[in-house]
């Protein structure tokens, strides 16, 4: 039954702390197509929520509303501030850090000028962590970033992110194209940041989703459809087959 | 503030950009023709630059060098400005993908209303040196030239400064020399030029692929 659920008085997971993300009711459009329908979700104050549905369903749709690329109507509140109607650039300076499917790395930019364009002005820059986690990328700093790998780019996509102190991370598909041994490089990657910084994540790759997150939210259609633990989720047969048209994490194809 | 009003809305619509933009320049120039009048100010410069220096047996006069120099010197400029400064590192990232600047939490229409500027301010810096060229000023002044400007453009390749630069040279050099030994056929040449260009390579000499 793919009828919209009301979202639970409490975080799934049973922790008290709110919620750091909450959208309520979310519509989004582009070039005038209703592409989400009615999105309700939380990202908990800490850890990796899940975003998962089968393709199409308006996930990257839900994450481009909420850094505001594209229309939207709705609640979308980051710590108890309403950021519904602000422009994307507001929205980014209030602590969203935005890692999108294609990576959209500079291409004609150098390495290290892609990261000093996300350089947040009143923010502290964590070069540190950056190259502790990613030490190719001081290596590359001079080489331009549309002549870096996959891999490569996605880790520049990523440090972009990691580098200011953002209050939550919106991460789409990091894994999307990536070699296995490279998808086990993201995915320690986010485990780490995720002990700083809270992570949106929308992953395809089910493995990966039952190591980091603890949340879960079903989008179908354009509309979400479930929420509560992932592991719960994952481990519902039923549930994975019909929303995401695998078994959750025993699929060959998800697994790593 | 042409920039603020109407340009700042038509980013991504290339077509109404164009049409704003040339129809605010033939309403200027219809403004000023109405306000001045057609006929060609003639103005004349410091004695220097009207006088000529021999080099190789021909006679070039003065302005030309004070042409080149403020040429060089504009270049020079805007790719100092382009590479060295985060404003300039702001306009690369965005002329490439403009979303994800601002999703870096960057306003990217500060830094295109400063393009924009500056467009203004070098067109200046090239109208002051065209009016020695020529000699005199009007308001007409600029239609021939700016059928060249599109050709370079084209030529060099959209969206890149050292390809328009290059084609610049390359355009007048050429149109010079056929005009000189080719019986004033240089239009002529410079359009076969282009169309050269644009068939054995569409986005130009320097344009991204």
């Amino acid at each position: 039954m793919s009828q919209h659920t009301a979202y639970p008085e409490k975080s799934a997971s049973g922790t008290a702390a709110a919620p750091v993300l909450v959208v309520r009711g979310l519509r989004a459009h582009v070039a005038g197509q209703q592409v989400v329908e009615h999105v309700d979700l939380e990202v908990a104050a800490t850890g990796v929520t899940a975003l998962l549905g089968r393709n199409g369903v308006g996930k990257t749709s839900t994450i481009k509303a909420v850094m505001g690329l594209i229309g939207r109507e709705g609640g979308i509140t980051l710590d108890g501030q309403d950021i519904s109607h602000l422009p994307t650039h507001r929205v980014a300076q209030l602590g969203v850090g935005y890692v999108p499917e294609d990576r959209e790395v500079f291409s004609g930019l150098t390495v290290t000028e892609n990261l000093r364009l996300a350089e947040r002005r009143g923010s502290e820059h964590r070069y540190d962590l950056v190259y502790d986690l990613f030490p190719e990328l001081r290596e590359r700093g001079q080489q331009a970033a549309g002549t870096l790998s996959g891999g490569q780019q996605q880790m520049v996509s990523l440090a972009r992110a990691l580098l200011n102190d953002n209050r939550v991370l919106l991460v789409d598909e990091p894994t999307k194209g990536l070699a296995p041994r490279l998808v086990q490089e993201v995915a320690r990657v986010l485990a780490h940041a995720a002990e700083v910084v809270p992570i949106l994540l929308v992953e395809q790759n089910l493995q990966v989703v039952r190591t980091l997150a603890r949340d879960a939210v079903v989008l179908t259609d354009g509309r979400s459809v479930h929420h509560g633990p992932a592991a719960e989720f994952l481990d519902d047969p039923v549930a994975t087959q019909r929303l995401l048209g695998v078994h959750g994490g025993t699929d060959p194809a998800g697994a790593v | 503030m042409t920039e603020r009003l109407l340009v700042q809305r038509l980013y991504e619509r290339h077509i109404e950009q164009v049409l704003v933009t040339v129809g605010l320049a033939l309403a200027t120039v219809a403004l000023f023709d109405g306000i001045w009048g057609t006929d060609p100010r003639f103005l004349t410069g410091p004695a220097w630059m009207e006088s000529t220096t021999r080099i190789a047996g021909a006679n070039v006069p003065n302005d030309r060098f004070i042409a080149i120099l403020g040429a060089l010197v504009v270049l020079a400029a805007i790719v100092l400005f382009l590479q060295r400064t985060r404003f300039g590192m702001i306009i690369r990232a965005g002329v490439e993908n403009r979303s994800m600047v601002t999703a870096l939490g960057i306003d990217v229409r500060n830094a295109f209303t400063l393009v924009f500027t500056i467009g203004g301010a070098a067109a200046g810096v090239g109208g002051v040196l065209a009016s020695h060229y020529f000699g005199y000023v009007s308001p007409l002044l600029g239609q021939t030239l700016l059928i060249f400007a599109f050709i370079v453009t084209v030529i060099g390749g959209l969206g890149s400064l050292i390809g328009a630069a290059v084609a610049s040279v390359l355009v007048a050099v050429l149109q010079q020399f056929a005009n000189y030994y080719l019986w004033g056929t240089g239009d002529l040449a410079v359009v076969v030029l282009l169309a050269a260009v644009l068939l054995a390579r569409p986005s130009g000499l320097l344009g991204r692929q």
